[in-house]
C-alpha cells in the first residue's frame, strides 16, 4: 500500500512514516502544499494523509484541486484545530476523515485502515474470532456456541471491535462510530461500555479477547 | 465653513461651550435691550416735536383769526416767540402766493428745501413731520393751514430744531454700547467662574477617575457625593468596575489553576521518565511506564482542546452548522451513548417533552452529554435523571434534574466557572478537569441562549439550558 504524506511538521512525519512503515506501508513525503499537490497528481497512491497548514499552499486547496481530477483516493485530513466547522469544510470539500492533532498513532491507524478497506469490504453474512460468532443478517452473537443477547448499540460496538480485528481503536473513535458523538466525551463513557460488554460476552480470563491498550484505546484479539 | 465651524465647536471644553452659549445669549439680549431703548427714546423726542409744532400751528392761526390785520401779536409770536428759542424754531406764513411773515433767519437757512405737503384726503389741517438737515443743524419741520372768518388761507411752514435731541440721543448710543460692552466683560468673568464652579464635580469625577489604579479593582466612585446628572455615569462606571474585577479574579484563578492542571501530568511524565531511565533493561516495564507516560499526554492534550475550545468560544469564532434537530431525537442518542454510564450507578434518564431547535447538532449533543455525565457522576445513585423540554412562544428549555446531595447557593452559581469542583481538591475518581459546564455555558452562549441552576427543591439540581426560540427555523 503507497501512501502519500503531506506534512510540514518534519518531526511528526518522521515519526507517522516510521509507524506506517512498520505496518508495511510505503510512505512518500511532502513538506509543503505545491510538492504534495505534484506528487498527488503523478503518483497513484492508495491513501493521501493531508495536512490543512502546510506552506505554499494549503491543505483546503491541495484538497480541491486534487478532487477536480481524482475522485476516489481516499485523502484523510489533519489539523491542529478542533472546530467543528473545519470538520464540515473538509467533508464537504471531498475528503474522506478527519483527524484532529494532537492524535495517538494508533489511531491514525485505524482510520487509515478502516478506509482502505471502504468499499473493497466482502459482503460476508457471518464473521468469526475465536469463539465468537457474529451473525450479520440477524445482528445474532454466539459465544461458545451459546445466543447472547445485546442491545443495538452493544452489537455495533463488537461489529466495530471486531470488523477493526488486531488493530486499536480509540475511544473517542468508538464513540464517533457507534454513537455519533464527535467531540471529546468522558473517557469513563466508553469504558463503561466496554466492561458492559464484556460481562454480557462473558469475556475475561485467559481467553479474553477485547484487550485494554493502556493509552490507546481497546482492541480484538484471538488469544495466543 | 460651517461645517468647519461646528467641528471646531465639538472639540471645545464643555466650560468654553458654555461660556460661549452664555455670552452669545448676553450678547443678544444686551442688543434688544439697547435697540429698544434707543427707538424708544427717538420716538417720545418725535412725539414730543411733532406736538409742538403742531400746539405752534394752532397758535399761529388763532392769532391769524382773532387779529387779522394785528400783525404784532403774530410778529411777537414768529420773530421774537419764542424769546431766546429763535434758533430752534423758525415760521413762514404765506396767503396764496403772497409771503405774510416769516422769521428773518429762515429765508436763509431753507433757501431751496421742500416742505411737506397737507394731504388733500385727510381732513386734518397738519401735514406730516419731516426732517430735514440744514447747514449742520437737524429740523423737524411741518405745513399747516389755517382759515380765517373772511374767507383767507393762510399757509404755515414751521421748522422745529431738533439738533440737541439728536446729541443726547448720540450720548445715549454711545452709554448703551458702552453698556453692552462692560456687561460682556461682566458675563465673560462671571460666567467662566460659574461655569467653572458649577463643573467642578465633573472635574473632581475625572480627576477620580484618573487616580484609579488599573492594579485595584476594589476602589468605587462614591455615588452618594455625586449630582443628580453624574450618578448614572458614575453608577455604570461602578458596574463596569466590578465587572472588571470579577473577570480579573477570575482570569486570576484560571491562570493558577491551568498550571495547577498541567503541573500535575507534567509531574507525572517527568517521575515515570525517571523511573524508565532507570529500568533500561526491563522491557515490560518501559511498556508499561509509556503506556501510561502516554495517557497523562493525553490528559493534558485533552485539557488544551477544552482551552482552545473555550477561547474560540469567547472570541466568538466558534462557528455552528446550524439545522433543524429533533429535540427527542437527539436526546435519545445522548441518552444511549449514556445508558451503560448511567446504569453503573444505577440511574436511569428519563424525558418528557419535545420540541424543534435550530441549532449545531455536534455541539447540541455535546452540551447534553456534559450536562448529563455530571448529572450522573455526582447524582444520588438509584435514582433517575430527569429530562423536561419546555417549548413556548419564546423560549426552548430543557431542564436535566437530578437527585444529589444539597450544593449551596455559593456553589450553584459558580458551577459554570473554568475548572470549578465544589470539592477544591481534584478527585481522581471523578476524573474530568473540570471544563464541562463552562463548554456548555459556551455553547448555550454560541446560541444566543443561556445556562441556569437552581437548588430551589431540596435535594434536586436543576440545570436548564435556555434557547431563544427565534433561532429556531422553519
Amino acid at each position: 500500500m503507497h501512501i502519500l504524506l503531506v506534512e510540514d511538521e518534519e518531526k511528526a512525519s518522521q515519526y507517522i512514516k516510521m509507524g506506517l512503515s512498520e505496518h508495511g506501508f510505503l510512505v512518500d513525503l511532502a513538506d509543503n502544499g505545491r510538492d504534495g499537490l505534484f506528487m498527488a497528481k503523478e503518483v497513484p497512491y492508495d491513501l493521501i494523509i493531508l495536512d490543512i497548514m502546510l506552506p505554499m499552499i494549503d491543505g483546503w486547496t491541495v484538497l480541491k484541486k486534487i478532487r477536480i481530477e481524482d475522485k476516489t483516493t481516499p485523502i484523510l485530513l489533519l489539523t491542529a484545530r478542533d472546530a467543528v466547522d473545519d470538520r464540515v469544510k473538509g467533508l464537504n470539500f471531498g475528503a474522506d476523515d478527519y483527524l484532529v492533532k494532537p492524535f495517538v498513532f494508533s489511531e491514525l491507524l485505524a482510520r487509515i485502515q478502516a478506509l482502505l478497506r471502504r468499499g473493497k469490504q466482502q459482503q460476508v453474512d457471518r464473521i468469526k474470532v475465536s469463539d465468537l460468532e457474529i451473525d450479520l443478517v440477524k445482528r445474532k452473537i454466539k459465544r461458545h456456541g451459546k445466543r447472547v443477547d445485546l442491545s443495538s448499540k452493544e452489537f455495533n460496538l463488537l461489529l466495530l471491535l471486531v470488523r477493526h480485528q488486531g488493530e486499536t481503536l480509540s475511544r473517542t473513535y468508538i464513540a464517533e462510530q457507534v454513537w455519533d458523538m464527535n467531540f471529546d466525551s468522558d473517557s469513563n463513557i466508553v469504558d463503561v461500555a466496554i466492561k458492559r460488554l464484556r460481562a454480557k460476552i462473558g469475556d475475561s480470563g485467559d481467553r479474553k479477547l477485547i484487550h485494554t491498550v493502556r493509552g490507546s484505546g481497546y482492541l480484538i484479539e484471538e488469544g495466543e | 465653513m460651517l461645517k468647519r465651524f461646528s467641528h471646531f465647536f465639538k472639540q471645545l471644553s464643555i466650560s468654553a461651550r458654555l461660556c460661549a452659549l452664555v455670552l452669545s445669549g448676553m450678547f443678544v439680549i444686551l442688543m434688544v435691550i439697547s435697540t429698544a431703548s434707543y427707538y424708544l427714546l427717538n420716538k417720545k423726542f418725535n412725539e414730543a416735536a411733532s406736538k409742538f409744532l403742531k400746539s405752534e400751528i394752532d397758535v399761529i392761526g388763532a392769532l391769524l383769526k382773532e387779529h387779522v390785520g394785528n400783525w404784532d401779536a403774530l410778529n411777537q409770536e414768529i420773530v421774537w416767540r419764542p424769546q431766546g428759542n429763535n434758533y430752534q424754531f423758525l415760521a413762514q406764513i404765506t396767503l396764496g402766493k403772497k409771503l405774510a411773515r416769516i422769521t428773518p433767519t429762515m429765508i436763509e437757512k431753507f433757501r431751496g428745501s421742500i416742505w411737506p405737503e397737507i394731504s388733500a384726503q385727510s381732513q386734518s389741517p397738519y401735514s406730516d413731520m419731516v426732517k430735514l438737515y440744514r447747514q449742520g443743524r437737524i429740523y423737524q419741520v411741518m405745513t399747516g393751514s389755517v382759515t380765517t372768518p373772511a374767507g383767507q388761507t393762510f399757509i404755515i411752514k414751521l421748522a422745529y430744531d431738533v439738533t440737541q435731541n439728536q446729541e443726547i440721543l448720540n450720548v445715549f448710543l454711545g452709554d448703551l454700547l458702552l453698556i453692552t460692552v462692560i456687561g460682556i466683560l461682566i458675563a465673560s468673568f462671571s460666567s467662566w467662574f460659574f461655569i467653572r464652579f458649577g463643573l467642578s464635580p465633573l472635574k473632581n469625577f475625572t480627576a477620580f477617575l484618573l487616580k484609579i489604579d488599573p492594579k485595584k479593582h476594589n476602589e468605587r466612585i462614591d455615588v452618594e457625593r455625586l449630582p443628580s446628572e453624574l450618578k448614572p455615569l458614575a453608577e455604570s462606571f461602578n458596574k463596569l468596575l466590578e465587572k472588571i474585577e470579577k473577570n480579573f479574579d477570575q482570569l486570576t484563578t484560571f491562570s493558577s489553576n491551568i498550571a495547577h492542571e498541567l503541573r500535575t501530568p507534567i509531574n507525572n511524565l517527568m517521575l515515570e521518565t525517571e523511573v524508565i531511565l532507570k529500568h533500561t533493561d526491563d522491557q515490560k516495564k518501559i511498556e508499561l511506564l509509556l503506556s501510561s507516560s502516554l495517557e497523562e499526554y493525553q490528559r493534558l492534550s485533552k485539557i488544551i482542546e477544552k482551552l482552545l475550545f473555550l477561547a474560540r468560544a469567547d472570541s466568538d469564532s466558534l462557528a455552528l452548522s446550524r439545522a433543524s434537530l429533533d429535540l427527542s431525537e437527539e436526546l435519545n442518542k445522548v441518552i444511549e451513548f449514556l445508558q451503560a454510564f448511567a446504569e453503573e450507578k444505577n440511574m436511569k434518564i428519563v424525558y418528557h417533552g419535545s420540541g424543534k431547535l435550530f441549532a449545531d447538532s455536534t455541539l447540541l449533543r455535546q452540551a447534553f452529554s456534559n450536562i448529563l455525565t455530571n448529572a450522573i457522576k455526582y447524582g444520588n445513585p438509584n435514582t433517575d435523571i430527569r429530562v423536561i423540554i419546555n417549548s413556548d412562544n419564546e423560549f426552548v428549555k430543557i431542564h436535566v434534574i437530578n437527585e444529589s446531595t444539597d450544593i449551596s447557593d455559593e456553589h450553584i452559581q459558580k458551577l459554570s466557572e473554568r475548572f470549578y469542583r465544589i470539592d477544591a481538591h481534584r478527585s481522581t475518581k471523578t476524573g474530568g478537569v473540570g471544563l464541562g459546564l463552562s463548554i456548555v455555558q459556551s455553547i448555550m452562549k454560541a446560541h444566543d441562549g443561556r445556562l441556569e441552576f437552581s437548588n430551589k427543591h431540596k435535594g434536586h439540581i436543576r440545570v436548564s439550558m435556555i434557547f431563544p426560540k427565534n433561532i429556531q427555523s422553519s
